[in-house]
């Protein structure tokens, strides 16, 4: 009886995949949520010159390899790190991942904060929102933090007053006046359009910041799946990335 | 009520592919890993944290909702006036608000740039990111469940009772006290379990509005989604104490009240 | 003494009464379905507010529509036994008994109401809850009146 629900439930979601027909072919992407905007931007260009209809998922790079681990039927999957791919690649969850763009950690807070460095971070009562420790903006934050003489590390983590499970809500907080300042990436606050600045941080605390993508290894169009694999790296989603301020690899 | 043999035959199958349907994932929870495991990862600190915090938000906000909530559902069942419907009508919104949603309304109603932000500030209370706003987040998405309980439960006593404790010389505040209430009961009380359930369960208002941070906001569903990607035996731990918890607080409220907050048709 | 004087519309029913009743006696008011009985009753005991009305009891004015008086129900000193005698389920007998008399310890409440019961022949039953209150419904409607408890209470 569950098989005949799931059986009812499949029947209603699927589309015609594969092999000609006038249906487009259905392209499950699952990528962090720092490159939202740009991927939803480029996704109906890749969709148009490649007769696809892709499906975009974002949420944190950890969430989204958590769930390829669990047999989510994903075909691409683009993280913010090329830790969690390497991983994914080691346990032969994906296909060779490669490098396709790059971004910059900054210190963000609202466009009339009187914050203007890492140091003001330090001062009580200033409310800090971060990543989580496993979701990559959390690590690369934590990263850089331990570059930092220990006491000082200490007094900023000290005011972090969230966790936040993926870059957006780090970025929302900060909008909404709920936080003073938060570690994103300067493609996050590109996306706010003003509501939020950056502060750059010195050059020897920036951690190498570098996105890494693969194909799934039991995707369901391994073919499509590298077309938009190399698409990040050069075509149209590449451009849009650019856009929005991500750099190319090194 | 005799059933012509194909109807009958009909409404069971429909109910046993419901009960497999709901009860497979809760099954799954407890199958997926051993004992042993849930209880060594229960006994985390973080675990732990999100445990007690989770039970004294809700303890608070339940407590909210039925001082709050249990006289003015009595006023919306017992008197009729201009703009009732459309009353009802908002006391019943976050009912149907998705939970972000209702995480973005609290933000800008309440938050730090929203409408009544300064008046909050200005009265020295902190709400995003700290335990309070997670009691505030929980109440908003919660109390729908009991107002509208209640106000069935009230509105179906019977008038006459309330008449009689107006004749036995029993003011109408007595008489909410003293009859009202306990005939009611039972729907009350059924009531209070949708809304405590909900409230166990709450996330994605609680994310927005109040945050995630050990101890402080982040409760146990927020904890699971925290160690989904990097602890999912711990996070099948938690789930498990969740579904344990909501079940105990169901049966509770059944055995104490019986057939009548059962529901359906009672034998006379 | 008791004399009430009322006009009132209430649903489809157009109420003009006077009725007076004086210490000692009994009045019967009989009608049709519909007629205004219930609602003349309602009137008294300050369930119903009419449009005009004047209700006075023992020298006491509770109603007077013009002068602009009017005490509360719970105020009159007017026992009313109900139709569908309207005991309180979640009370024993002897608590529902009891209801009115505040001010006294538990003990002597439940003595007083048990001492009503056993006047009406239903002392053993004191404690019994809600199944034994409509036993005890059914065998006051087989007597054609309402029943003892709901009378003890009023």
């Amino acid at each position: 009886m569950l098989g005949a629900c799931a059986a009812i439930a499949a029947g209603c979601g699927s589309d015609d995949g594969g092999g000609g027909g006038s249906a487009s072919t259905r392209l499950v992407v699952s990528a962090a949520a720092s490159m939202k905007e740009a991927l939803t931007a480029c996704a109906p260009q890749f969709d148009k010159a490649d007769d696809a209809s892709v499906k975009l998922s974002f949420a944190g790079s950890d969430e989204l390899a958590a769930q390829i681990r669990q047999g989510a039927k994903v075909d691409v999957y683009a993280a913010a790190n090329t830790k969690l791919p390497d991983q994914l690649h080691t346990d032969g969850r994906i296909d060779t991942p490669v490098k396709f763009a790059t971004n910059e950690l900054v210190l963000a807070v609202r466009g009339d904060s009187r914050i203007d460095s890492i140091d003001d971070l330090t001062k009580s009562g200033t409310k800090l929102v971060i990543g989580s420790a496993s979701v990559p903006i959390g690590s690369y934050t934590r990263e850089t933090l331990a570059k930092l003489p220990p006491d000082q590390k200490k007094a900023i983590l000290a005011n972090a007053r969230s966790n936040e499970p993926d870059v957006k809500g780090i970025v929302g907080k900060l909008a909404q006046g709920a936080a003073d300042a938060g570690f994103v990436y300067v493609t996050d606050v590109n996306a706010t359009k003003g509501k939020v600045k950056a502060i750059k941080l010195p050059k020897q605390l920036e951690p190498q910041v570098t996105y890494g993508a693969g194909v799934v290894s039991k995707a369901a169009q391994p073919g499509l799946a590298k077309k938009f694999v190399d698409g990040l790296t050069q075509g149209d989603c590449a451009d849009a990335l650019h856009k929005a301020g991500f750099g190319p690899v090194p | 009520m005799r059933r012509p043999r194909w109807f009958g035959v009909v409404l069971a199958v429909s109910l046993a592919i419901a009960l497999t349907f709901l009860t497979v994932p809760v099954v799954a929870i407890f199958v997926g890993s051993s004992p042993a495991d849930l209880i060594s990862s229960l006994g985390e600190r973080g675990s732990l944290d999100a445990l007690w915090l989770s039970l004294r938000t809700t303890t608070i906000s339940i407590a909210i909702i039925l001082i709050v909530g249990t006289p003015a559902a009595y006023l919306l069942a017992s008197r009729s006036f201009r703009g009732k419907a459309l009353v009802v009508t908002l006391i019943e919104l976050p009912l149907v608000l998705p939970p972000a949603v209702a995480g973005i309304a609290l933000l800008a109603a309440v938050g730090p740039a929203g409408i009544l932000g300064g008046a909050v500030e200005a009265a020295g209370i902190e709400l995003s990111l700290t335990t309070a706003g997670v009691v505030v987040a929980l109440t908003f998405v919660s109390s729908p469940f009991y107002v509208r309980q209640a106000m069935a439960a009230f509105a179906a006593v019977d008038r006459s009772l309330l008449d009689a404790s107006r004749t036995l010389g029993a003011s109408e505040a007595r008489g909410f006290l003293r009859v009202m209430i306990p005939v009611a009961l039972p729907g009350l009380a059924s009531g209070m379990a949708l809304a405590l359930g909900r409230a166990l369960g709450e996330f994605g208002a609680t994310l927005m509005f109040a945050g995630s941070f050990q101890g402080v906001t982040q409760t146990v569903p927020l904890a699971i989604y925290d160690r989904f990607s990097t602890d999912f035996d711990s996070a099948l731990a938690l789930s498990a104490v969740l579904v344990a918890l909501s079940a105990a607080i169901l049966l509770a409220v059944k055995f104490v009240h019986g057939g009548a907050a059962l529901g359906g048709w009672q034998a006379e | 003494m008791l004399s009430v004087e009322a006009r009132a519309t209430v649903g489809a029913l157009r109420l003009d009464v006077a009725v007076a009743v004086d210490p000692g006696e009994c009045l019967a008011l009989a009608g049709p379905s519909g007629a205004g009985k219930t609602s003349v009753l309602r009137v008294a005991a300050g369930l119903l507010r009419p449009a005009q009305g004047l209700v006075e009891a023992n020298g006491e004015t509770w109603l007077d529509t013009e002068g602009g008086i009017e005490v509360p129900a719970e105020r009159r000193r007017c026992g009313y036994v109900f139709q569908d005698y309207a005991l309180f389920p979640h009370l024993t007998a002897w608590q529902n008994v009891a209801y009115p008399l505040r001010r006294l310890g538990r003990r002597e409440r439940r003595a007083r109401a048990v001492g009503l019961l056993e006047r009406l022949g239903l002392g053993e039953r004191a404690d019994a809850r809600r199944r034994l209150n409509h036993e005890i419904t059914a065998r006051g409607l087989s007597q054609g009146a309402p029943p003892p408890r709901s009378r003890a209470r009023a």
